[in-house]
C-alpha cells in the first residue's frame, strides 16, 4: 500500500530516509511487520477494503528523530498517525485514522524522565506505559499510585490524549503539567510556563503566559507530543470504597443527589450509579437467576417498566433496584471521618442500605488482592479484561461512549433514548446489552460516561447492522443533547459532525488551524474528524 | 511495602546538606508484571530468565494461573466483579476443558511456531503484539522459556 497521492518512487525515497533518520530496524515496511499495526479491534474485521492500513511504520527513539521524520513527511506530503503505545483498543487501537498513513510509534521513547516526591509529579515519554511506570515507582521506592485505565498496557500519554479514564486520576488528560510538542513543521513547542527558556515551574504551574493551549493537542492532530508532565496521586494511609443500596427505583435520584453533593465537596474522588435489577446479562455460560427473565422482559417494553414493578421485582429477589457508590482515600481518620459522614447523609433516604465494601490499609499485600481490582488502587494490570473480552468477543469490540449529567433524571432519561433506538432499529438478539443498565462512572465530577461494547462478529452483515445502530444512537443522543466523549477513529467524522453548532464552527476553526500550522496536511488527517485543505477540497 | 521507610524527599535534603549531592536511590531489581504488582529476577539461566521476564510482563496478565485469595476471609463485597480468572486462561480452559493447564508457562505442549504465531498475530480478542513491545529477540526468550520442559513431538494448542 502507498500513502494517497504519493508515488511509489517518493514513497521509497521517504522510506531510505526515514531509515537513516531512525535506524534501519525501526523502519518497518514489509506486510509482516506493518500488519502488527492494523486494528485488531476493526469494526471492519471481515470487510478488509474498508479497513485503515498503515503503509508503513517508523519507531523514533528521540525527539530530535520525531522532528526528522515530520521533516522528511513533509518534503513527500506523506500522512503520519502518532501511536504512542497504540493500545487504543475499541477506539482504534495503533490503526491510522487515513489508509496509507505512515504510522510514528512512540514506543522506544520510553524513559520516565523525572519524578519529584515533593511536588507529586512524573514526566515521562510518550511510550512509558503504565505497568512500565508501576515497576519503576516500586523499583525505586515512590510513594505513588499509577493512574491506570483497565488495560495497563496503554501509555500515560496516549491514554491522556484520548481523554482516558482511570479509578485512580479520573479525567487523566486533568492531570496534566506541561507539554512537549513537535509541530507540524518540526518545531518543537513546550505549554505553559515550559515556554520560558530555563523555567522552574514547567510542571508546577498550569498556565504560562497568553492562551493555555494543552488542550489543542489532545483528541486532534496539531502535534506529536514527546513529553507531559502528570500530578500523582500519593498512596493514601486508607482507601475505602462503600455501597448504598435501596430496593426502590425513585431512590435513585436522592442516592446520586448525596453522592454528588459529597462529590462536589471534595470528598469522594469516584463515584458511580447502578440498577443490580436492571442488569440482568450474567457472564456466558452461567444459568441465570430466576428474576433475569422478568428483567428482560420489563427491559424490553418500550417504557422499561415503571418504577412500581421494578421495586416489586427487587422484592422478590432481593436483588438491589438503586445503588451509588462512593470511594474516599487519604489519612485514617479522614476516611473514617468522611466514611462516618457519608453514613449519616444517606441515612435521611429511608430503606438506604450503606455498606462499606473495602476499607484497605496501605501497605497493601497485593496478594490479598484480586488482579482485576488491583486497577482500582494504582496497581496496573491486564487482568480486568476478562469481564468485558470473555465469552464469545471473537474480534474485539468497540464503543459507544456517550456522557451525559450525573443526576437520575438525566441517566433514566438517556437509558429511555439507548432503548427506543435499540427497540426500533437492533435485532432481537444483540438488543440485551444495550438494553441493560451498564455501570455508570462519575469519573469525571459532573457526568456519567458508558462506554456501550459493539461486539465485533466473523458475519460481516451482523457488524454493518451494528454500525448502522451505532450510527442511530448518536444521532438520536445528539439529537437530544447528549454528545460523545471519544470514539473510535472510523466514526470520529460522524461524531464531529455532531457538534454543529452554528454551521459547524468548531470543526471550521480547528480546520482554520490546521491549514495554518500544518499546510501540507501530514500529521493524522481526519483525525476527529478534521481534514487537512489538500483532503477536504479532494 | 513502603511502611516505616522515611520520606524520601527529606533524605534528599538531608544528602544535600551534607554535601554528598542528592544521589538517586539505588533502584530494586524489579520486574514488571502484567498480573498486577512486579517481580524478580528469575533464577533461570540466560534467555530462560529473560524470557521469564517477557512472559511476566506481557502474558501473564491474560494466562496466569487463575487468581487464589489467601485462605483467611475476607468481607464479603455486595457488588462482587471479581472474576478470579483471566481471560485468555479461561478461554484455554472453556476450549480445551481442562486437557492442558490453563496457564501458559504450565504448558509442555507449545511449540515456538505456535507462540510466534500467536504474539504476531493475536487470537479472537488477544491482539497481536508489535516488535517495539515483544522485539524478535524477547519473542525468541519468551518461546525458550514456554517450552522448556518441552516433552518432544507434541504441537501447540
Ligand atoms: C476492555 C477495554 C477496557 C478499557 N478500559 C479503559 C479505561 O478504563 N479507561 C480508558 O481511558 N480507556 C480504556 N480503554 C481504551 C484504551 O484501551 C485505553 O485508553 C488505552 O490506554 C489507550 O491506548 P494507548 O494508551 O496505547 O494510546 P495510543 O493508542 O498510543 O493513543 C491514543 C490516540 O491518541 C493519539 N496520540 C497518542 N500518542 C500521541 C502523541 N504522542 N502525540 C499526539 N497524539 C497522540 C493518537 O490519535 C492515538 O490514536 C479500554 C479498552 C478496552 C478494549
Amino acid at each position: 500500500m502507498l500513502p494517497p497521492n504519493v508515488s511509489k518512487s517518493d514513497f521509497a525515497a521517504a522510506l531510505q530516509e526515514f531509515e537513516s533518520a531512525v535506524g534501519k530496524e525501526w523502519v518497518y515496511s514489509v506486510d509482516d511487520d506493518v500488519a502488527l499495526y492494523r486494528d485488531a479491534y476493526s469494526p471492519f474485521a471481515v470487510e478488509p477494503p474498508l479497513q485503515m492500513l498503515a503503509s508503513a511504520a517508523v519507531a523514533p527513539s528521540s525527539v530530535e528523530q520525531v522532528q526528522q521524520v515530520v521533516r522528511i513527511a513533509n518534503k513527500y506530503k506523506i500522512p503520519l498517525y502518532t501511536v504512542s503505545t497504540g493500545r487504543n483498543l475499541g477506539y482504534g487501537g495503533s490503526s491510522p485514522a487515513q489508509s496509507g498513513s505512515v504510522v510514528v510509534d512512540l514506543k522506544r521513547m520510553n524513559r520516565v524522565l523525572e519524578v519529584n516526591e515533593a511536588e507529586a509529579f512524573v514526566v515521562v515519554e510518550p511510550g512509558v506505559n503504565f505497568i512500565e511506570l508501576y515497576r519503576y515507582f516500586e523499583a525505586n521506592g515512590h510513594p505513588f499510585m499509577v493512574a491506570t485505565p483497565e488495560p495497563g498496557w496503554g501509555s500515560l500519554i496516549g491514554n491522556a490524549l484520548d481523554h482516558g479514564v482511570s479509578y485512580v486520576m479520573g479525567d487523566n488528560f486533568a492531570s496534566a503539567r506541561g507539554l512537549e510538542v513537535v509541530l507540524p513543521n518540526g518545531e518543537v513547542l513546550r505549554t505553559g510556563m515550559g515556554a520560558l527558556p530555563n523555567s522552574r515551574l514547567w510542571h508546577a504551574f498550569p498556565y504560562g503566559f497568553g492562551p493555555n493551549i494543552n488542550g489543542l493537542f489532545s483528541q486532534s492532530n496539531f502535534g506529536i507530543v514527546t513529553k507531559m508532565g502528570f500530578s500523582l496521586a500519593r498512596k493514601p494511609a486508607m482507601q475505602a470504597e462503600f455501597t448504598v443500596s435501596s430496593a426502590k427505583s425513585d431512590d435513585l435520584y436522592p442516592l446520586i443527589g448525596v453522592a454528588q453533593a459529597m462529590r462536589q465537596q471534595g470528598l469522594l474522588y469516584l463515584s458511580s450509579a447502578a440498577s443490580p435489577i436492571r442488569s440482568p446479562m450474567g457472564p456466558p455460560g452461567i444459568e441465570p437467576p430466576p428474576h433475569a427473565r422478568r428483567a428482560r422482559e420489563l427491559l424490553n417494553r418500550r417504557d422499561g417498566g415503571s418504577p412500581d414493578e421494578w421495586d416489586q421485582l427487587g422484592v422478590e429477589s432481593g436483588v438491589p433496584v438503586s445503588v451509588v457508590t462512593g470511594s474516599v482515600r487519604g489519612p485514617t481518620q479522614i476516611v473514617q471521618a468522611t466514611l462516618d459522614y457519608a453514613r449519616e447523609q444517606f441515612a435521611k433516604i429511608p430503606g438506604a442500605k450503606f455498606h462499606i465494601d473495602k476499607a484497605l490499609r496501605f501497605p497493601l499485600n497485593l496478594d490479598e488482592i484480586p488482579p482485576d481490582q488491583r486497577p482500582k488502587i494504582g496497581v496496573p494490570s491486564l487482568w480486568p479484561f476478562a469481564s468485558l473480552a470473555m465469552g464469545d468477543t471473537r474480534r474485539g469490540m468497540y464503543f459507544f461512549s456517550p456522557v451525559c449529567r450525573a443526576t437520575a433524571e438525566d441517566l433514566f432519561a438517556i437509558r429511555q433514548t439507548v432503548r427506543e433506538v435499540v427497540l426500533d432499529h437492533a435485532d432481537e438478539s444483540i438488543r440485551d446489552l444495550f438494553l441493560g443498565w451498564i455501570l455508570a462512572n462519575t469519573v469525571y465530577p459532573n457526568a456519567f460516561i458508558f462506554a456501550y461494547p459493539f461486539a465485533i462478529t466473523d458475519d460481516a452483515s451482523v457488524n454493518k447492522k451494528y454500525r448502522d445502530l451505532f450510527t442511530r444512537l448518536v444521532d438520536t443522543c445528539a439529537e437530544r443533547g447528549w454528545g460523545e466523549y471519544r470514539t473510535h477513529v472510523a466514526f470520529q467524522s460522524e461524531v464531529m459532525n455532531q457538534y454543529s453548532l452554528n454551521n459547524h464552527v468548531l470543526r471550521r476553526f480547528c480546520e482554520s488551524v490546521k491549514d495554518a500550522i500544518d499546510p501540507n496536511g501530514i500529521l493524522a488527517p481526519g483525525k476527529s474528524g478534521i481534514w487537512p485543505r489538500r483532503m477536504r477540497e479532494g | 511495602m513502603n511502611g516505616g521507610r522515611l520520606s524520601p524527599s527529606l533524605l534528599a535534603i538531608a544528602a544535600l546538606a551534607f554535601g554528598y549531592g542528592a544521589e538517586t536511590r539505588a533502584e530494586k531489581a524489579l520486574y514488571e508484571s502484567s498480573i498486577g504488582g512486579v517481580v524478580g529476577a528469575s533464577n533461570l539461566p540466560g534467555k530462560l530468565g529473560q524470557g521469564y521476564l517477557v512472559y511476566n510482563k506481557w502474558c501473564a496478565g491474560c494466562h496466569a494461573a487463575p487468581y487464589e485469595p489467601p485462605p483467611h476471609p475476607g468481607e464479603p463485597a455486595m457488588l462482587s466483579s471479581v472474576s478470579r480468572l483471566p481471560l485468555g486462561t479461561n478461554i484455554i480452559a472453556q476450549r480445551t476443558l481442562g486437557a492442558v493447564p490453563t496457564a501458559l508457562d504450565q504448558r509442555i505442549d507449545l511449540t515456538s511456531e505456535a507462540i510466534g504465531s500467536f504474539v504476531r498475530n493475536g487470537l479472537n480478542a488477544m491482539p497481536p503484539f508489535r516488535k517495539t513491545e515483544i522485539s524478535d529477540g524477547e519473542l525468541e526468550a519468551l518461546s525458550a522459556y514456554l517450552t522448556r520442559n518441552h516433552s518432544g513431538s507434541k504441537s501447540g494448542e
